[in-house]
């Protein structure tokens, strides 16, 4: 998994036009970034990734760069 | 084998509820036939009980199924009891869902039940009064977001008990649900980690009398294979610690 193709993982689970997100993106400012969006990035970093992540974790990300730190990309 | 309260096959007992199930009605004196996929595991457990085997199988191959299990009533029947509590938990929001995961889903929570009550009706596989027991889940009553497939599996199977309960009553065949809330066991462990530590308190507090333990449901399930509950069919007990009631 490369991190274009997280990129655009993201933009999927958001629902978001490919090319949306360069990774500097604050998440607050992202539309449909939730609850429910956190759990189906948990489950896309198990899946896609191979890393296990918890809600905390995601929680204290400012930004998709954060995020993709997370899952070492 | 024999036992004086007949034999029950406890289907998905390699962990958590449904090793509880077994290890609670060999306790009370029942034959228990443990199946899942994991033969390792199931003779290590089976090993540790009075009065058991171990008769492992795929519950997702619904081809095999009904031959694999004439094959074991013609070994360790005839059963007295079917306890189904084999099962996926998948977690996807609906937008994710896709054809793979929902067959995966309905083979193993919807299908294989199904397969396995015919398979237990015919003559030569039970012994009369008979008991069939589905660990279903209150997500089969109740609605979760990530949790579609799971509530519309289980759902499935409170529709066939009530059914299957009216048509196998003449043959001295029961068939009940058991509906649980959250239960502390690895299975729902996993999920729970994902959830952040104010989303694992809500559901802790959702539970009015808090996460329930393996056991709790497994008393429940001793009752309704038992001859105390010889008027009760096609109904499901729920079993949640007040989960469902607000």
């Amino acid at each position: 998994m490369t991190r274009d193709e997280m990129l655009r993982e993201l933009e999927r689970i958001l629902e978001k036009p490919p090319g949306t997100f360069k990774g500097a993106e604050r998440l607050a400012d992202i539309s449909n970034w939730d609850s429910l969006a956190i759990l189906t990035f948990i489950t896309a970093a198990d899946r896609l990734c191979s890393v296990r992540l918890k809600a905390e974790q995601i929680l204290a990300c400012a930004t998709v760069n954060d995020l993709l730190a997370l899952v070492r990309l | 084998m024999s036992s004086t309260k007949g034999s029950v096959l406890v289907a998905g007992a390699s962990r958590g509820i449904g090793e509880q199930i077994a290890r609670r009605l060999s306790a009370s004196g029942y034959k228990v036939v443990l199946a899942a996929r994991s033969a390792k595991q199931l003779a290590a457990i089976a090993g540790s009980l009075p009065s058991a085997a171990a008769a492992p199988v795929d519950f997702s191959d619904l081809a095999a199924l009904e031959g694999w299990f004439e094959k074991c009533a013609a070994e360790h029947g005839p059963f007295s009891g079917l306890v189904f509590c084999a099962g996926v938990l998948p977690s996807s929001p609906l937008k994710d869902v896709d054809l793979p995961m929902l067959e995966a889903t309905f083979r193993v929570n919807a299908m294989a039940p199904i397969l396995l009550t015919k398979a237990f009706r015919r003559p030569d596989a039970f012994r009369a009064p008979a008991s069939i027991v589905f660990i279903s889940s209150v997500m089969g009553i109740v609605g979760q977001p990530v949790r579609t497939l799971y509530s519309a599996s289980k759902a499935a199977q409170l529709g066939f008990v009530r059914s299957a309960a009216l048509e196998l009553a003449r043959q001295g065949i029961r068939v009940n649900a058991v509906a649980p809330g959250v239960v502390e066991t690895e299975f729902t462990k996993q999920f729970m980690s994902m959830l952040s530590e104010d989303q694992r308190s809500a559901v802790v507090h959702a539970h009015a009398l808090g996460l329930g333990a393996p056991d709790d449901v497994a008393q429940a399930v001793e009752f309704l294979i038992g001859e105390q509950s010889k008027w009760i069919t096609g109904t499901t007990l729920v079993v949640d610690g007040g989960y469902t009631a607000k």
